[in-house]
């Protein structure tokens, strides 16, 4: 089915080195690349969209589609470009929202629930798989990340609401409480007491005019999917730059020179005419 | 390193943990209030002057609906350093939300939003609560001002007794559907989540059961990626795009089918009127103020005038939820009110008579407690802009009672007077 | 075992350590949120009273204690036992070092993983519930002294492995490995503008605030290390390494310093 074969006998690794290559996988790839999105990633959007993503009655029209997907797209870029470019591997976003959810769903029950006793329900965090899994296959189905920054990005945001209602949509439902119209995320946040956040710490719907009525939320969808294609190009990018792969060597003379790391593969595969010399970097 | 050594070193580490662990279970004194005293002297004084606080039904049942209510003061003495109550929340500093906040009404207008108050007025507030989570919990009224954060009023203890598993909080929305806070679109979001999750593992695990980097790295370097790109992978990769997208739309549009009609979130402002000023016959006003820090006392000398037709007789000096009274105005402190907070022979007086109608008069007032230490507002010696503020509640020979809020400088004491 | 495969995977593989190194580190996270979870409502409201002195600050003393003695211990045996002998140094050993290696990678990012994550979350959680009262809550008790110092010297342990043991790193430095473990290093001192800020403002518990972004930037350093640079590095390595093993390449591919490298100044230390 799978090409592997072929790929393994390119890769000219006799079977000791073919097993050698998969213990680096088993411990690379969950304990080291995956944990070290949770961590940062999960720090990331915490501290930039967290709240958003905490609550309940953050959920609004103006901010949360717009927060939410121009924070995570960036770790989806640099993670894309870290396995894309090296590995001609399409699942970095993917794996950077996965990450995510797995720092997010273990808070959910031992810290807001068993610690903090808040029910899940109102500590829900939003999904961005699907955003995500169109942008992988964008780049995989492409092989260009320009294109993917155009359309991939796009739709990674212009999904998020979308994909986001079957979860949330019950939320808006109208309640009357003592006369007073409300949603029920609303009164949820309104129940649930937050010693640390009053009503006024909410950043929604603070906009002076709602000129467009019932599509609020698609104005800012659109404005999100262009937010998220330029920080996708930015963040793009910033892979580029933690995945530099350079020393510095200090010589006798106590100069300084930088030094490239050599994949030397390249140079002495059966097909050098062919190789790129730049250490396995479009 | 040899696993022997990561695992000796662990092995201490863990051995310690335990016998520092074992030492704290020993110790289980009960005594667990909220963080309010450290709050700084010059917040809780001369921010909001709280009075009349009540926590209604000191012991209830799981699912039981009790009261926090009360009134305050927002000082005229407000301080430069926090800025102005523009946007409040009446908010409940309690250990979680032992309670659920069924309603909040201040001054008889609901609290769901915040709104702003006017500095100098009183407002009452009303907040009803449903018991949660059972325990013996210390609970707060808080006056959350917006970037200046929480402050928080008199804590007080209530009991929660019975079992959590046993609370429901049923309520029915505008739709005539009956949603549980608790568990009200809990599954469907789960479900959600787990399905999405699973794709996304389906999506990585894909790639995963293959040779992943060390064997790509070199194959992508000596030949670039003709043989990499397996057309297996973007067959697959065009199903599970179609599928998503119309995983999203169906999901959407069933969303949209099941909850046809939402509301955006409500983020308004609450306008309230603070209640209506109550003619005062006696004005109050303090003309010095020093802190006996050995002592620990506030000693005041008061110029008091009664413009009304009663004598009227001083029996309380209340500021940062702490109450202290001379013998007159002991007996007239609820008796529900936490006795930790009230130093019933605190306030003592050069002249105790009644104030005559018609007569004005110079009160030379001590307020002197351990509380001041314990409650730590003797720290207002290290605020940077050293002044208190508080309430004078006295009472009229027919039962009236009169509040008068003061503020003024003080200055401390470093030794015993006559010592 | 080896006959059957016909090669001795012992020879350039073990991930002993490495699953070590994680079960301690998993065991005092489990220790952390049990402790929390047990004393936090009995003993973590009120900063002011005994009982927290004894049970918090006790914890706050201990996690100071343990990572002084962890970080001296790990960091002197490191040091203490590093070859000095690295120019004859065996491809098939190097590769098994390039897994004890990986195996500091995982701890160090397991702590982070704490630190970024768990315990992040964690304190907007635990700041609903209390009054903050002081810099030394019960949540950052564990998350700026406890975990903060634990990754700081995995991350810094990984660093001297690194450096003591991999002639790549012996002879060089490595700009991605410097910035991994700088980078998250960094956020400990970056508590320093956070309590400042929440000293003199007492601010609701608004996460977004732009008060914490200085962790944020610091967090990304992260990626040199786990999905950048030094992964490449250590990926291009081995496979280097593969084909002086396995494909008889020449030795001179494992020396890409080569003329470069100040022997007085760096080798062998």
């Amino acid at each position: 089915m799978f090409r592997t074969d072929e790929i393994i006998k390119a890769s000219k690794l006799p079977p000791e080195g073919v097993a050698m290559s998969r213990k680096i996988d088993y411990i690379y790839f969950i304990p080291i690349l995956f944990v070290t999105i949770v961590g940062t990633f999960h720090m990331h959007t915490a501290l930039l969209c967290g709240d958003w993503d905490f609550w309940l009655d953050w959920k609004d029209r103006q901010w949360w589609p717009i927060v939410t997907p121009v924070t995570l797209i960036t770790f989806c870029a640099a993670i894309q470009y870290y396995n894309w470019v090296n590995y001609r591997q399409p699942f970095g976003a993917t794996l950077c929202i996965l990450a995510l959810g797995a720092g997010k769903w273990i808070a959910v029950y031992t810290s807001w629930w068993w610690w903090s006793n808040y029910p899940p329900n109102f500590v829900m965090p939003a999904t961005a798989i699907p955003g995500a899994l169109v942008l992988d296959i964008t780049l995989l189905l492409t092989r260009n990340w320009t294109l993917t920054a155009v359309i991939g990005a796009w739709m990674f945001a212009a999904l998020f609401y979308p994909s986001n209602w079957p979860i949330f949509a019950y939320s808006h439902t109208p309640l009357v409480v003592d006369g007073a119209l409300l949603s029920w995320a609303d009164y949820m946040g309104f129940m649930y007491v937050r010693t640390g956040t009053p009503e006024y710490i909410r950043m929604i719907e603070v906009g002076s005019l709602r000129t467009f009525g019932g599509h609020s939320t698609m104005i800012s969808a659109f404005f999100s999917a262009f937010a998220s294609s330029l920080t996708y190009i930015l963040w793009w990018q910033f892979g580029k730059f933690f995945c530099t792969s350079y020393f510095y060597i200090t010589d006798d003379r106590q100069r300084t020179t930088k030094v490239y790391d050599v994949f030397a593969y390249a140079t002495l595969g059966p097909q050098a005419d062919k190789a790129k010399l730049s250490g396995g970097k479009a | 390193m040899t696993a022997k050594h990561v695992f000796k070193l662990w092995m201490i580490r863990l051995c310690g943990v335990v016998t520092l662990a074992a030492t704290p279970a020993l110790d289980i004194t009960p005594a667990f209030a909220h963080g309010e005293r450290s709050q700084e002297p010059f917040l809780r004084m001369r921010t909001v002057n709280w009075y009349d606080t009540e926590w209604v039904g000191k012991s209830t049942k799981v699912n039981d609906v009790t009261e926090l209510k009360g009134k305050f003061h927002l000082s005229e003495d407000w301080p430069r350093a926090v800025v102005k109550p523009t946007r409040t929340f009446i908010n409940i500093g309690s250990p979680s939300s032992v309670f659920v906040r069924l309603s909040s009404k201040v001054n008889g207008t609901p609290m769901f939003v915040s709104g702003p108050m006017e500095i100098g007025r009183d407002y009452e507030y009303v907040v009803k609560l449903k018991a949660r989570l059972p325990g013996h919990h210390h609970i707060h009224p808080m006056f959350a001002v917006k970037e200046a954060g929480p402050i928080a009023g008199p804590g007080g203890w209530m009991d929660i007794t019975g079992r959590y598993e046993d609370f429901t909080n049923p309520i029915k929305t505008l739709t005539n559907e009956t949603f549980d806070s608790e568990t009200m679109g809990s599954m469907t979001g789960i479900g959600w989540h787990i399905w999405w999750i699973a794709l996304g593992i389906f999506w990585v695990g894909y790639f995963a059961i293959r040779p992943m980097y060390l064997i790509r790295a070199r194959v992508l370097a000596a030949y670039g990626d003709e043989i990499l790109l397996d057309p297996i992978d973007r067959k697959v990769g065009v199903a599970v795009l179609v599928l998503t997208l119309v995983v999203v739309v169906v999901g959407y549009m069933a969303a949209e089918a099941k909850h046809p009609i939402s509301v955006p979130l409500q983020a308004g402002e609450a306008k309230i009127k603070p209640m209506p000023i109550k003619p005062n016959p006696l004005t109050v006003d303090v003309i010095h103020a020093e802190y006996d820090v050995p002592g620990r006392a506030l000693r005041m000398t008061l110029h008091a005038t009664n413009n009304g037709t009663q004598p009227v007789t001083i029996g309380e000096f209340t500021t940062a939820g702490i109450r202290f009274t001379n013998k007159f105005g002991a007996s007239r402190v609820d008796p529900n009110y936490p006795a930790e907070l009230v130093a019933s022979a605190g306030l003592t007086m050069d002249n105790e008579a009644p104030i005559q109608p018609g007569q004005t008069v110079d009160i030379k007032v001590e307020s002197k407690d351990v509380l001041w230490e314990v409650q730590r507002l003797v720290d207002i010696l290290h605020d940077p802009d050293q002044r208190f503020a508080g309430l004078f509640l006295s009472w009229t020979d027919s039962g009236e009672r009169l509040i008068n809020p003061v503020w003024a400088p003080v200055l401390p004491v470093f030794t015993r007077l006559g010592a | 075992m080896a006959s059957e495969r016909g090669y001795d995977i012992s020879q350039w593989y073990d991930s002993k350590p490495a699953k070590l190194g994680w079960l301690g580190m998993f065991a005092i996270g489990v220790f952390w949120v049990v402790y929390q979870r047990t004393f936090g409502y009995s003993h973590g409201l009120d900063s002011m009273t005994p009982e927290f002195e004894s049970v918090w600050m006790g914890l706050w003393r201990f996690n100071i204690l343990a990572n002084a003695v962890f970080f001296a211990t790990s960091i002197g045996w490191i040091w203490v036992t590093r070859d000095r002998n690295l120019t004859n140094l065996d491809p098939k050993l190097e590769l098994k070092r390039y897994f004890y290696f990986m195996g500091w990678l995982v701890c160090y990012i397991w702590g982070v993983y704490y630190a970024g994550s768990y315990t992040l979350e964690q304190d907007a959680a635990w700041h609903q519930v209390i009054i903050r009262d002081t810099s030394f809550t019960a949540s950052h008790i564990v998350a700026f002294y406890g975990t903060f110092p634990l990754y700081i010297t995995c991350g810094v342990s990984s660093y001297l492995y690194a450096q003591t043991r991999l002639p790549l790193y012996s002879q060089a430095t490595s700009f991605p490995l410097v910035a991994a473990v700088v980078g998250p290093m960094f956020i400990l001192p970056n508590v320093g503008l956070n309590e400042w800020g929440h000293a003199f403002w007492f601010v609701d518990e608004l996460f977004a605030a732009p008060l914490h972004w200085g962790f944020v930037t610091l967090g990304w350093c992260g990626l040199f290390g786990g999905a950048g640079g030094v992964a490449a590095q250590i990926i291009s390595r081995m496979s280097n390494l593969a084909d002086v093993v396995w494909n008889s390449a020449p030795k001179a591919i494992l020396d890409p310093f080569a003329g470069q490298a100040n022997p007085n100044a760096k080798a062998g230390y």
